[in-house]
């Protein structure tokens, strides 16, 4: 399995451990003295995007790696092969189907009552249209099941936008401060690009960044986003009266690891499953609910040393996706073998 | 049905009646005004309306309907139970039956009364065979709900404390403000002081939210009467306003008794109300006895059970679980029930029928709620009966013996401030949350012109301006409602704290929470302290207040209920508070200075006699606490508390050295005669300013610092002033009049709690002369 390397973006605030800083004030400290006076740029080289609303700043960084997802035949068969995804067939029509030998949704298609729907879930597998078959599986099985997940095998590269917002609090009502997105590109390549908003008149540039990206890729990928992070972005936008087309597939990993591991974790956070599954412990991490008090910090200073923190706790979160999305295609595939 | 004069005859034959009959007025008997509307109503509306058992509509009504086709805003003060609900809802119901996407907002101040509401509104809607999904949005409404009642209600029930939550989520509500043709806001007179202040901003958000998405809806008010209508709907909105004031109902004759419990020194008040409830729903008359507190309200009803037990009573109060209510107030329509013992609860909007005896024990604070009370009497055109049971102080006694007042009615104002520096600061960061604020909004956000802004100004997306800076847009011309510059600096100050920042599209929103949970409709935000009693915030009130009221060792009322408070926390802003039954009540010991800062306005009164109204400043020290049975003393506790010091808005009286020599060489106790003339003047302010007494506060002086001469202050009790002053400086004239016949009537010799004596008086009523403050007061009057 090929995953994208984490550690390459440890942040490098003093790894060390002799000198890890210990608590929130120490690491204040630090951050106050390492960085005091330096450019934005040398504190976290980038470059700056405009767009017709203004501009703010990006952090791109690209490394080698792929996603393991769904495998593509596999999908396909295994949603051939349910019979329960048909309206109307649950487990007793089932086994009645079972003894009359529609076994699968090709063996339905000539089915008096059932061979509209088979046809139609067949045609869509063969188009790829995973916005509709998701529904359809949603509606029938789970929104968490497996196969939703397996959809992804039908995907190209292309498709994928991981996404990962840090904001000033929980309410839409306040600022969204950075943007991390993910993107899978050629050649197995993984990009990595960061918006920041190096003050609040960004944060609308910002949006309409992130809000073009998330309507030029069919599937998004978020960790708790169909709470958080896509009604967040929904209402930013809605505030500043720009537009945000809903993305057609949005995998939502945190309701896939509340399935897949439920039971044996503690929590589902990301951090714990980083933990657990992945086995990434963060060193110097800025717990969450810090970003609003650094950011503060940061512009009262000016010092965009406090900046780094969330910058840095944003890209490992994002990666954390990717990570988490191939754990889960290998844990469902190996319990299936 | 009994004969309403016997049975008030047969009152005088009763043992423990004493001469408590201090005069009975009749009340103005009515034919009914009917109208046509011109053009007609939609057959399917006028024939609903006929269904309804309503042959034909009031001239009011059809006023109303005039107005409102013509897109005015129009507010309504007819008579409890003269169909005002009906008169806003034909131009709604015409309006939905033309269109298919209208939609219409109805904000009532209370819970219990949006349910009662939607019955209302769902028989129109069945009635018409349309399908509006009428539905109520508040607190209660379980979160699977909430959805759908955004994507397809066309009429939605809320109230003004949810309308402020819900603001921010706009986007949600998009097919719904689009559409917005209609707001209607019912018992608009609940909306002054602090909390009508805070609504007057809140609808100054919702307008901003209606235009951004396109809409411009018009304003229906309902109000009790008042002073001030239209002033009062203006402020409300920022919008033009006409009044509809003429009430085209019939009323049957009735008559208002005015019964004062002090001629039976050997019965108490509360007895007495219930020996009142007893023989008159004994009599067979329909009653409802409106009492100030929930206890009371559970006491009397329990004493007339006992005495009678085969008579239907029942209390009624708020905090009963909605199935009880229910049927108190089925009981109470079908005659079931022959009484009900209340609080201000069964006041507003809810629906029981006419009755045939009204008790209101205890003057209700303002006209508006004696009528709304008052107005529960008489079915159609029988005859009914309003009992006044005057209590002990001088507000009541002073009603008793001039009942020409409250038959007068509509004599007082409500007010509401639009500039109070902390309540526009509150709003303006839940503004700049719930989109961008810009600069010439800070100029026009309270804009009572709507011509101002029309919706082809609305910017559904927002192209960055030229420059970084909100400042740099245009200002738009000044618009003639005051607050432009409090606005703005209320803006400066929150971007200097970092709550705002300014950005090319506006400011935008950036504190640390939500700003609609920091901002407290009924409070002045900044120094909102939360009394609790059991984990629970039963009240919140500003720091001065809870220094005055809730100290460790006061006992605090609550509702009718007392708690005592256990730990005042200044800092923490909080007062725990236990809820006690006890017998006795405290009072605080203060001593409070007064500097005054700038005069804004002043005239001459009478010779050697100026008013001024202006902003100063009060510093408030809390010395101790006196614990009082009845009236009687029995300890005296030191408090130890930080002193309060806040700037607000007052008017003064300042008397020329001449005027007191001359009182003096008449052997007057000038010094005490002031003191006395203070006293009244703030217990009726509550009359013409429609406040509670303990809005306001006051002072008097042989001397005074500032002015060197004699003076008295009397001032608004909330930091930087709730409007109350400015409109005792409009009216001082029939303040001054009222006060002066208070005390000149008052039998009492040297001045008693029915005149000049202060049950709230920090100088424990020290000195004080009577004659002195009748001389005073006379000198007051306008001459001619």
């Amino acid at each position: 399995m090929r995953t994208f390397d984490p550690d390459k973006y440890e942040p490098d605030v003093d790894p060390d451990s002799d000198g890890r800083p210990d608590t929130v004030s120490a690491f204040r400290e630090q951050l106050r003295r390492d960085y005091e006076g330096m450019p934005f740029e040398k504190v976290m080289p980038g470059d700056v995007v405009e767009n017709d609303f203004g501009s703010c700043y990006r952090l791109t960084a690209t490394s080698r790696g792929g996603l393991r997802r769904g495998d593509a035949g596999r999908t396909r068969k295994d949603l051939l092969g349910s019979v329960s995804l048909i309206r109307g067939i649950r487990s007793k029509t089932q086994a009645r189907l079972k003894e009359q030998g529609f076994k699968t949704l090709a063996d339905l298609e000539n089915h008096p009552r059932f061979s509209g729907e088979s046809k139609r879930i067949r045609e869509l597998l063969e188009a790829g249209s995973t916005e509709e078959l998701t529904e359809v599986i949603g509606a029938r099985l789970s929104k968490s099941h497996p196969s939703v997940l397996g959809l992804s095998g039908l995907h190209a590269d292309s498709d994928f936008l991981f996404l990962d917002l840090e904001t000033m609090g929980l309410f839409a009502g306040q600022p969204l401060v950075v943007a991390g997105i993910a993107r899978l590109g050629p050649d197995n390549t993984i990009t990595v690009d960061q918006y920041v908003v190096r003050d609040f008149p960004d944060e609308l540039a910002l949006l309409a960044e992130v809000n073009r990206q998330v309507a030029e890729h069919r599937v998004l990928v978020t960790y708790n986003g169909k709470s958080f992070d896509l009604p967040f972005l929904t209402g930013r936008s809605a505030y500043y009266g720009i537009g945000l087309k809903q993305p057609g597939v949005h995998f939502d990993l945190l309701h896939f690891c509340r399935r897949a591991w439920r039971g044996e974790l503690e929590g589902c956070s990301l951090r714990s499953i980083e933990q657990s599954i992945l086995g990434i412990s963060r060193e110097t991490d800025l717990p969450g609910e810090l970003v609003p008090e650094f950011y503060y910090e940061y512009l009262r200073t000016g010092n965009a040393g406090f900046l780094k923190p969330i910058v840095d706790h944003n890209r490992q979160d994002v990666v954390s996706l990717i990570n988490v999305f191939a754990s889960l295609v290998e844990h469902w595939s190996a319990r299936s073998e | 049905m009994a004969d309403i004069l016997s049975t008030l005859d047969a009152l005088r034959q009763q043992r423990w009646y004493a001469g408590q009959i201090a005069d009975i007025e009749p009340l103005p008997s009515r034919a009914p005004t009917y109208a046509v509307p011109d053009p007609a109503l939609p057959e399917p509306l006028a024939s609903l309306v006929r269904k309804m058992g309503i042959p034909e509509l009031y001239s009011h009504q059809v006023a109303l309907l005039g107005h409102a086709r013509l897109g005015r805003n129009v507010i309504i003060t007819t008579a409890t139970a003269s169909g005002k609900t009906l008169a806003f809802n034909l131009p709604v119901f015409e309006t939905m039956l033309e269109s298919r996407t209208a939609t219409a907002l109805y904000l009532y101040p209370m819970k219990a009364v949006t349910q009662d509401q939607l019955k209302v509104l769902k028989r129109f809607e069945q009635g018409l065979e349309l399908e509006l999904h009428p539905a109520v949005y508040d607190g209660d409404t379980p979160a699977d709900k909430r959805p759908r009642i955004r994507q397809r209600s066309r009429l939605v029930l809320s109230n003004p404390y949810e309308l402020h939550q819900i603001l921010p989520y706009h986007y949600q509500w998009q097919q719904f403000y689009r559409n917005l043709r209609y707001c209607i806001i019912d018992e608009a007179h609940t909306y002054r002081g602090v909390f009508g202040s805070n609504v007057a901003q809140l609808i100054r958000r919702l307008r901003r939210i209606c235009t951004y998405h396109g809409s411009n809806p018009q304003f229906f008010l309902a109000s009790a009467s008042i002073a001030n209508p239209q002033e009062l709907a203006e402020k409300l909105t920022g919008k033009e306003f006409v009044h509809v004031g003429d009430d085209g109902a019939p009323r049957g004759r009735g008559w208002l008794v005015l019964w004062n419990p002090l001629a039976n020194e050997n019965m108490s008040i509360h007895v007495q109300t219930q020996h009142l409830v007893t023989h008159f729903a004994g009599a067979g008359l329909q009653t409802v006895c409106f009492v100030p507190s929930r206890r009371l309200a559970e006491l009397i009803s329990r004493w007339v059970k006992e005495r009678t037990p085969e008579l239907a009573v029942s209390p009624y109060r708020a905090g009963y679980i909605p199935e009880d209510r229910r049927s108190i107030e089925a009981g109470l329509s079908s005659g079931a029930l022959r009484g009900v013992v209340s609080t201000d609860a069964l006041e507003l909007g809810i629906d029981i029928g006419s009755l045939d005896c009204i008790i209101i024990a205890g003057f209700p604070g303002t006209f508006a709620s004696f009528w709304q009370q008052a107005g529960r009497a008489g079915r159609k055109l029988q005859d009914s009966l309003v009992v006044f049971i005057g209590y002990a102080d001088a507000l009541n006694q002073y009603l008793l013996r001039n009942p020409a007042l409250i038959l007068e009615r509509g004599f007082e104002a409500a007010v509401i401030d639009l500039t109070n520096p902390y309540i526009i600061k509150g709003h303006m960061a839940c503004a700049a949350s719930e989109l961008p604020l810009r600069r010439e909004e800070i100029d026009d956000a309270a804009n009572p012109n709507p011509k101002a802004r029309t919706t082809n100004e609305v910017r559904m997306t927002n192209a960055p301006t030229t420059s970084g800076n909100p400042e740099s847009a245009a200002p738009s011309p000044k618009s003639l409602v005051p607050g432009p510059d409090v606005r703005l600096a209320a803006v400066r100050e929150l971007e200097k704290e970092l709550i705002l920042r300014p950005t090319p599209v506006g400011w935008i929103y950036a504190g640390r929470t939500r700003p609609q949970e920091e901002v407290a409709l009924d409070a002045i935000e900044e120094s909102a302290i939360e009394v609790v009693a059991d984990g629970r915030v039963i009240e919140t009130m500003d720091r001065t207040r809870a220094c005055r009221e809730a100290y460790p060792g006061a006992v605090l009322l609550h509702q009718g209920e007392t708690y005592v408070v256990k730990a005042l926390d200044l800092e923490q802003q909080r007062a725990e508070v236990e809820r006690k039954d006890v017998d006795f009540h405290t009072q605080v010991i203060q001593r409070e200075e007064m500097r005054l800062l700038e005069t804004q306005l002043q005239r001459q009164l009478g010779p050697g006699i100026t008013i001024s109204l202006g902003r100063l400043e009060v510093t408030a020290t809390y010395t101790g606490y006196r614990v009082k049975k009845y009236d009687q003393l029995i300890a005296t506790h030191p408090l130890d508390l930080p002193p309060v010091k806040f700037p607000t808005v007052g008017i003064w009286l300042v008397f020329s050295g001449e005027t007191a020599l001359e009182l003096q060489e008449q052997g007057c106790d000038f010094t005490g005669g002031l003191h006395a003339a203070e006293h009244a003047l703030i217990a009726l302010a509550p009359l013409v300013a429609m406040c509670d007494p303990r809005d306001i506060g006051g002072g008097s002086y042989r001397m005074f610092p500032d002015t060197m001469l004699p003076t008295i202050i009397v001032y608004d009790g909330y930091e930087h002033g709730i409007g109350i002053s400015e409109k005792l400086y409009a009216e001082f004239d029939r303040l001054s009049r009222i006060a002066h016949s208070l005390v000149a009537q008052c039998a009492c010799e040297r001045g008693c709690p029915a005149c000049v004596l202060s049950p709230r008086c920090g100088d424990a009523n020290e000195p004080i002369d009577k004659q002195t403050a009748v001389a005073i007061l006379g000198r007051l009057q306008p001459t001619g």
